[in-house]
């Protein structure tokens, strides 16, 4: 009895300590740069990312900051307006989130300038996202992503999601004590 | 089932949203992990097979094997006295 005891409760340690040990695997590199294109975006603070930065490494970025930015694209300039879009979006669970999109006409193949940004209190601080960036112009596509850290601690929310796991644990625990026959 | 699969299922499978949720407020994990919805069928999975396997807690058999109390066997103090 108490080696089955113990054997269950190696169990749902085994558990707990898969869900720690995931997280020491660093996100796996990935495609992130496809089509002829460059581009750089520079942080108030001197954190710099571009087209060539690994989707390993992640960029810790603050909440709120202006950004300078420049991307061009590897084609000849058009004799006559063409028309271009891209968006910037945030990858979750099953979906894309797209957080700013642009669509237009162009003759010109760059672009740069400076974008502020602030990022609405309910996004937590510390969780990695993984940001990707397209640009579709004369029929070329170009596609771009980087990791990304919002600045700063997660705050309430991690406590209160860690709390709702040990007592969940607790409750799975429970789940293996015998029933009790009348 | 010997223990309690009910338990099993709603804890288990809440036991490993929250586990991807810290992990991912953590910074342990990215948001779009497909972690976040695998974990809760981990969990769910544990707690069926924990509620199946029922390690915790005196069974039934033993139970009813242990020494059991009967009017009989109770002695009145004031009456053993007198």
């Amino acid at each position: 009895m108490r080696l089955k005891r113990r054997t269950a409760s190696l169990v749902l340690l085994g558990t707990i300590t898969m869900f720690s040990a995931v997280g020491l695997v660093a996100p796996a590199n990935a495609e992130v740069f496809q089509g002829g294109c460059t581009g750089s975006a520079v942080f108030s603070d001197g954190t710099t990312v571009t087209e060539s930065t690994p989707l390993s490494e992640v960029v810790v970025v603050p909440e709120e900051d202006s950004v300078v930015y420049q991307g061009s694209i590897n084609l000849p300039p058009p004799d006559e307006e063409v028309p271009f879009s891209g968006a910037v979006s945030v990858r979750l669970p099953r979906f894309n989130w797209a957080v700013v999109s642009w669509e237009d006409t162009t003759e010109e193949v760059s672009a740069g300038g400076t974008y502020s940004y602030e990022v609405p209190g309910f996004v937590p601080r510390g969780v990695q996202l993984e940001v990707s960036a397209s640009h579709t112009q004369q029929g070329q596509t170009c596609d771009v992503a980087v990791t990304m850290k919002l600045d700063g601690d997660p705050g309430a929310a991690a406590i209160i999601s860690a709390t709702g796991m040990v007592v969940f644990a607790v409750g799975t625990l429970g789940a293996g004590i015998k029933k009790k026959v009348a | 089932m010997k223990g309690r699969p009910f338990l099993g299922i709603i804890s288990g499978f809440l036991f490993g949203l929250f586990g991807g949720l810290t992990l991912i407020l953590f910074g342990v994990i990215p948001l779009h992990s497909d972690l976040l919805w695998i974990l809760p069928l981990i969990g769910l999975l544990l707690g069926l097979t924990l509620a199946a396997w029922a390690p915790f807690g005196s069974g039934p058999q033993q139970a009813a094997q242990g020494p059991t109390v009967t009017d009989d066997t109770i002695v009145d103090g004031d009456t053993s006295a007198d």
